[in-house]
């Protein structure tokens, strides 16, 4: 069975992520050139093409720290979500400065020998016990083959073509990358008369990136560690339903998995944490005009049965609920995606005594007794 | 959870830093590189040269000069390569001595010059014409040089040894292939000198040079002169690391 490609859908966002990406991108080269030009010792022009060469390969490595650093960022505040929604637009831009730079790289160094370039690249120099002599070429090769294969598949065909978290595995190939660039950087510097400047930033950059990385791990990881009461029959205790703000969720501990309890104008309802689309923490969105939105890249989904809307095929699972004392109850297991739940906790109707309705599938209540 | 909380990023705020910190990024970088290699690669010019082929010590070709005054040499050493990390072929030792013609490109600094041999160009002078004879490699005098140790195509091209980015590992690779090893030394004028580092019995210096690229040494040695080529011809073993502060 085919899966759709659909190229990519621009809109006002896309176009200006990436004007600024490109902005950034195009200063970072002119002002290089201006400044190698301006601090030479002697009027001769450089060699226009070992001057790009430097340029594009500190630039793609200053890109991939950008682009490693987005997620964590967005995980300690809300606020950086905005840098991710369009994150794969920077992947694909910083494999591209990158493979400028391994082109210019083998054309200049490797490619006017008795080898052909890429022979001269991987086996060209054999001397791997020393540092000094190592061939450092070697690293930055197989990082670029990395950032070509997570480039190609930076597109929701591949999502859809590979599943979710394969797709997520994959990409995670993208701190190799980062080693390995690091690794190349190095012995580069190394090798050469050596650049402090340099040297320092990779460390500095290095020394970020783990900071950013093991902060929101901590976040994540007090998240985790959140208990929820049970009752006798083993629903979880999650709050009363007016302490959930309109339209927003609680996020809640369930054994396998976190859960997003929102609260909208039909009542509470809740569905699984994790969007579909590209894993998304749902409980983070909002609910507008009746779909809840996921923060990371808008996808919407209904929130009394987790399907969204004509004509997405995306699903998430639904949880049961029930209120016992005024009190929301989530039921830990999962109904299959898309499946529809009564919303808990009706708002009641004004004029009417009919009470807020309990979740379908209640189990009897062998503890806490509903409605006394 | 933790009360860590970075403040609140604005979109405009996250665009113009990303620009501004690249932008400091480059200046930063750029401006603590070493600079660029002042020499050229003239890759797509090939050009016909005739010369008496040496190929020790290493494989060079003698061109006469055009013009010269009693008691400087008659020909310029070009040295010889072909290709970025090939040696000159040693298969034409038939013609070492030997009046031949070849296309090369050429790639100079300043008043050095070597020659990029294109493949099967290289032919004998089938006519008699007249040449000078073989330049024989005269001997001038002990002396102490600090430096340091290049290929001398890296010093040629685009990486400056010592205020450059010479790589160790293209360089050592380029001397095993066959390109000569240079002791590059800049005096306070910043004025450049290559010396043609061969062993005192006038061989190729050898690997043993391979472990002192690219690092500061000093090399006591006899200083000899192919026609207008300098040469120091010292004892490898001999070569002395030299400190950061000498």
């Amino acid at each position: 069975m085919s899966l759709p490609y659909r190229p990519i859908q621009w809109n006002e966002s896309k176009v200006l992520y990436d004007a600024v990406i490109a902005a950034g991108i195009i200063g970072y080269l002119l002002v290089f050139a201006a400044v190698s030009l301006a601090t030479g010792p002697r009027p001769d022009l450089p060699e226009a093409g070992a001057l790009l060469t430097r340029a594009s390969g500190s630039l793609a490595i200053l890109m991939l720290h950008a682009l490693l650093a987005i997620g964590p960022l967005s995980r300690l505040h809300p606020g950086f979500i905005v840098l991710l929604a369009n994150r794969r637009h920077l992947g694909v831009a910083t494999f591209l400065i990158a493979g400028t730079h391994g082109a210019l790289a083998t054309v200049l160094y490797h490619s006017s020998g008795a080898m052909n370039p890429l022979a001269s690249i991987l086996i060209g120099n054999g001397q791997v016990l020393s540092p000094y002599e190592f061939p450092f070429e070697v690293f930055g090769f197989a990082a670029l083959l990395i950032l070509a294969v997570l480039a190609a598949t930076s597109h929701d065909f591949w999502i859809a073509c590979l599943g979710l978290a394969r797709w997520k595995r994959l990409h995670m190939l993208a701190y190799l990358a980062y080693v390995l660039l690091l690794m190349h950087t190095g012995l580069g510097t190394l090798q050469s008369s050596g650049n402090p400047i340099r040297a320092l930033l990779l460390a500095v950059g290095a020394a970020l990136l783990i900071w950013l990385h093991w902060k929101a791990a901590r976040i994540e990881r007090a998240k985790d560690a959140e208990i929820h009461q049970t009752d006798v029959d083993g629903w979880l205790r999650v709050c009363r339903a007016e302490e959930i703000p309109e339209n927003r969720a609680v996020i809640v501990n369930a054994p396998t998995e976190r859960v997003a309890v929102f609260r909208h104008w039909q009542g509470v309802s809740a569905i699984s944490n994790v969007c579909a689309h590209q894993g998304g923490p749902l409980g983070e969105g909002v609910v507008e005009a009746g779909c809840v939105r996921c923060p990371w890249h808008g996808a919407l989904y209904f929130p009394h049965t987790g399907a969204s809307p004509p004509p997405y095929p995306k699903a998430v699972a639904t949880f049961n609920l029930r209120v016992v004392d005024g009190v929301l109850y989530l039921h830990p297991t999962p109904n299959p995606p898309g499946t529809a739940v009564e919303p808990a906790a009706r708002p009641v109707r004004r004029g009417s005594a009919r009470p807020a309705a309990t979740a379908p599938g209640s189990q009897p209540a062998s503890g806490p007794k509903e409605g006394s | 959870m933790s009360s860590f909380r970075l403040p609140e990023p604005k979109p405009l705020t996250l665009g113009l830093a990303w620009i501004l910190l690249l932008i400091l990024a480059a200046v930063l970088l750029a401006a603590s590189q070493r600079p660029m290699g002042w020499g050229r690669y003239e890759f797509n010019i090939l050009q016909p040269f005739q010369g008496r082929l040496r190929l020790t010590p290493y494989p060079a070709l003698e061109v006469e000069r055009s013009l010269f005054s009693v008691g400087q040499p008659a020909v310029s050493v070009y040295p010889l390569s072909s290709g970025r990390r090939g040696g000159f072929v040693r298969n034409l030792s038939f013609l070492d001595g030997e009046l031949v013609t070849l296309e090369a490109r050429i790639l100079c600094a300043g008043n050095l010059t070597m020659l990029e041999v294109a493949e099967d160009t290289v032919a004998r002078v089938t006519r008699t014409i007249e040449f000078p004879q073989p330049e024989p490699i005269r001997k001038s005098g002990e002396v102490t040089l600090r430096g340091e140790i290049v290929d001398l195509k890296s010093y040629l091209g685009f990486r400056e040894p010592e205020f450059g980015d010479l790589l160790r590992s293209p360089a050592a690779g380029a001397i095993r292939a066959g390109i000569p090893p240079v002791l590059l030394v800049i005096d306070r004028q910043r004025r450049r000198t290559a010396f043609l580092l061969v062993a005192r019995d006038g061989t190729p210096a050898g690997d043993a040079v391979l472990g002192r690229i690219a690092t500061r040494i000093e090399v006591r040695g006899e200083l000899r002169m192919w026609a207008d080529f300098p040469v120091l011809a010292a004892d490898p073993s001999t070569y002395r690391s030299l400190w950061p502060w000498e």
